[in-house]
């Protein structure tokens, strides 16, 4: 089975969805020289295709919305997720013991704990700042999540196939312009590092990517 | 004659170790389950605050048959069925099904124990250094049977130093299977049997296998002073009340709710104090009469006995998985009727039996604040005629201790322990002079240590002990013990 990428972009005042002023990137996302597993509640088969805009273009805070992460069986519910910057997650607790929500702020370090909470109580957090963020419970050590926090819409979230180490994403509405794409995944990285990519406007700009671990990457 | 454990501990028969107070720091049951973290996929701090010390969430689980409310929320290995559901609709005509855990349910684990003999007491020890490796060695079982059914067991094999006068090992096993909500609401009436009082013989806010220390404490373990036969001529041989507060086979009925519990039960008593190198702990010698005993405690504030979440006001208070603010009263008592038997070396009166009927009784708290828990404990006891036909006199003892531990870090937390024994009415002769057993026994005990966990399930203790107030010598006095433990 292959896992596609799908990605909703809130498009800037100059590009609508479906535009054929926006254009789309896509291709394999390929395991090399390792194997992921993707079984269990905190695999890693979860990868992050992101751009970063080499535009200069500002993007608009989130506007208002809200995500959910569940925490149900002692697991967060996604276990990744990628949200821009501005977005509300809201916590629930599904489970019939209390939970806690606890984050560490990887770019600083800091951590923050929202509380800790019974059944069918959810407690909301908006991330105003960009980064990678590993939200944990005090209470089941074993239970950690990750959320990924961008400054801008262009990233999508694709999951590797088990059999065939391989993934498929598409960034689409894209602006055109030049961007650099990147990689996100708990353990592995891009091996080419980054690559830069032109998006044409009704176009599609295809790039596979390699991901493998950093000691493979020269 | 290859002498066992018990001629250790019961007849003080090694030069200068004191018997009175068992010296302890033997596991009673295994410390960790780590099963359970495998059968939930969820970490050892899940049910411990630092093992074998349970949280409230791991107190409530092993109360519940080890399983949790709504369990299979949880659950991420299912059991094997052993007949589905429908069967229960079909029975008498069929058997009621039952399931058993899917993996293997088994945990392991071991002791290292180093003692270092800092006051240098020569008298009672061989070396001042000693390593015990391991010390013991466990293998452990428990699990839910399915609907109202649970069972545990264990083998743990301990090899002992006594300060390197005499190495011994020897293997003791326990085993209970328990049937839950018998009559009554939930929880109310269970029914245990086999090994029994692993954490209801004695109080229950100090029992041994909740201990943070390695010794374990004066108020469950001491014995009564044994007799030194060279002080009585012409006495060959004196079986005497060989009780103390642990384990030991029987049946027990038990209830919860979410601010109370209790239990009672009855087991054989007069414990063997020769079991033999292979044995079940606890076991007794039958006799006409049977011991009883019975426990309750009183939860304030915190989670529930049965896991009813703690209210909190502030979610913002309480995020650790060893806090549970709240204060647990608890009483405990004992009855029973020790078989005493003194065997002379006189054709006339070759071994006279009589009975002594005794009581111990109970009472304790336990404070939890925050990363702050203490401890403290009260006994009064009680023997009829301790000494058989060699005394015809009561005896009383008197047992306290104070507690603290704290948790600097989830990973170290360090402690202290306060304890006294003292006996009334010590046998002795018209002038005044002791006679029978050692001069006194009454002892004050100072401990000191530091546990420090290397992971969840791996940690290190440090340990000293102060005999602060004792007329005889201990063996464990100025001793300073190191153990790493680990469970997997």
């Amino acid at each position: 089975m292959v896992f596609f990428c799908l990605l909703t972009v809130s498009m800037p005042d100059t590009a609508t969805a479906g535009d054929s002023g926006a254009g789309t990137v896509s291709g394999k996302i390929t395991v090399w020289k390792t194997k992921v597993s993707t079984q269990g509640t905190k695999s890693d088969k979860d990868v992050i295709v992101f751009l970063e805009d080499l535009n200069g273009k500002t993007w608009p805070l989130s506007d208002g919305e809200t995500v959910q992460m569940d925490q149900k069986g002692l697991v967060f519910i996604p276990h990744v997720l990628p949200i821009q910057k501005g977005t509300t997650v809201r916590f629930l607790n599904n489970d019939t013991v209390e939970h806690n929500v606890y984050f560490l702020f990887e770019k600083t370090g800091d951590t923050i704990d929202i509380g800790t909470y019974p059944q069918n109580v959810s407690v909301d957090y908006t991330f105003k700042d960009a980064g990678d963020v590993i939200a944990l419970c005090k209470l089941h050590l074993e239970m950690a999540a990750y959320i990924v926090v961008f400054d801008h819409p262009l990233f999508c979230l694709a999951e590797i196939n088990e059999d065939t180490q391989t993934a498929l994403y598409s960034l689409e509405n894209v602006p055109p312009g030049k961007y650099i794409l990147k990689t996100w995944h708990k353990k592995l990285k891009m091996k080419q590092r980054q690559a830069e990519i032109t998006v044409e406007a009704g176009k599609v700009t295809p790039l596979d990517i390699v991901i493998t671990k950093s000691k493979y990457i020269p | 004659m290859r002498k066992t454990v018990k001629d250790f501990l019961f007849t003080g028969l090694v030069v200068g170790f004191a018997n009175v107070v068992l010296f302890l720091m033997l596991a009673h049951t295994a410390d960790a389950m780590p099963n359970f973290s495998r059968r939930y996929q969820t970490s050892c701090v899940t049910c411990h605050s630092t093992y074998p010390i349970l949280n409230p969430v791991g107190d409530a689980f092993r109360l519940n048959g080890y399983r949790f409310e709504d369990d299979e929320q949880y659950v991420k290995e299912p059991p094997t069925e052993l007949g589905d559901e429908a069967y229960k609709k079909l029975w008498p005509n069929a058997m009621w099904p039952g399931e058993i855990p899917n993996n293997s349910g088994f945990s392991a684990g071991a002791r290292m124990y180093a003692e270092v003999d800092v006051g240098d007491e020569s008298d009672t020890r061989e070396s001042n250094v000693s390593f015990i490796f391991p010390h013991e060695a466990e293998l452990a079982w428990a699990g839910n049977l399915g609907e109202g059914l649970s069972a545990y067991g264990d083998m743990i094999f301990v090899q002992e130093d006594y300060g390197s006068k005499d190495t011994v090992s020897w293997l003791m096993a326990k085993a209970w299977i328990e049937l839950a909500d018998l009559v009554g609401p939930e929880n109310a009436v269970n029914l245990r049997v086999g090994s029994l009082g692993m954490h209801t013989i004695g109080l229950y806010t100090s029992k041994d296998e909740q201990r943070m220390g390695l010794q374990y404490y004066i108020i469950n373990s001491w014995a009564l002073p044994d007799i030194k036969l060279e002080k009585s001529p012409g006495l060959v041989a004196f079986t005497g009340n060989t009780f103390t507060h642990q384990p030991q086979l029987g049946v027990e009925v038990s209830g919860f709710g979410k601010s109370w519990l209790y239990y009672v039960g009855v087991v054989n008593g007069n414990i063997d104090r020769d079991p033999g190198d292979v044995y079940f702990m606890g076991v007794g010698k039958n006799t006409d009469t049977k011991d009883y005993y019975g426990g309750f405690a009183w939860k304030i504030g915190g989670m529930g006995f049965d896991g009813t979440n703690a209210k909190t006001d502030n979610p913002l208070s309480n995020a650790e998985y060893w806090r549970d603010d709240s204060l647990t009263l608890s009483v405990f008592g004992y009855t029973g009727t020790a078989r005493i038997e003194v065997e002379y070396d006189d054709p006339a009166q070759t071994v006279t039996q009589s009975d002594d009927d005794f009581w111990r009784l109970s009472i304790g708290a336990r404070e939890r604040y925050r990363d702050l828990t203490l401890l403290v404990g009260y006994q009064w006891a009680h023997d009829d005629n301790p000494y058989g036909t060699l005394w015809n006199n009561d005896m009383d003892a008197t047992v306290w201790f104070v507690e603290a531990q704290y948790f600097v870090y989830p990973w170290l937390i360090p402690y202290a322990r306060y304890e006294e024994l003292d006996f009334d009415n010590i046998p002795v002769t018209a002038q005044g002079d002791p006679v029978l057993i050692e001069d006194k026994q009454d002892i004050n005990v100072a401990t000191f240590g530091v546990k420090a966990h290397l992971r969840a399930n791996v940690h290190i203790t440090a340990e000293y002990q102060d005999v602060v107030d004792r007329d005889f010598v201990s063996a464990t006095d100025e001793v300073a013990y190191l153990q790493l433990m680990f469970f997997f």
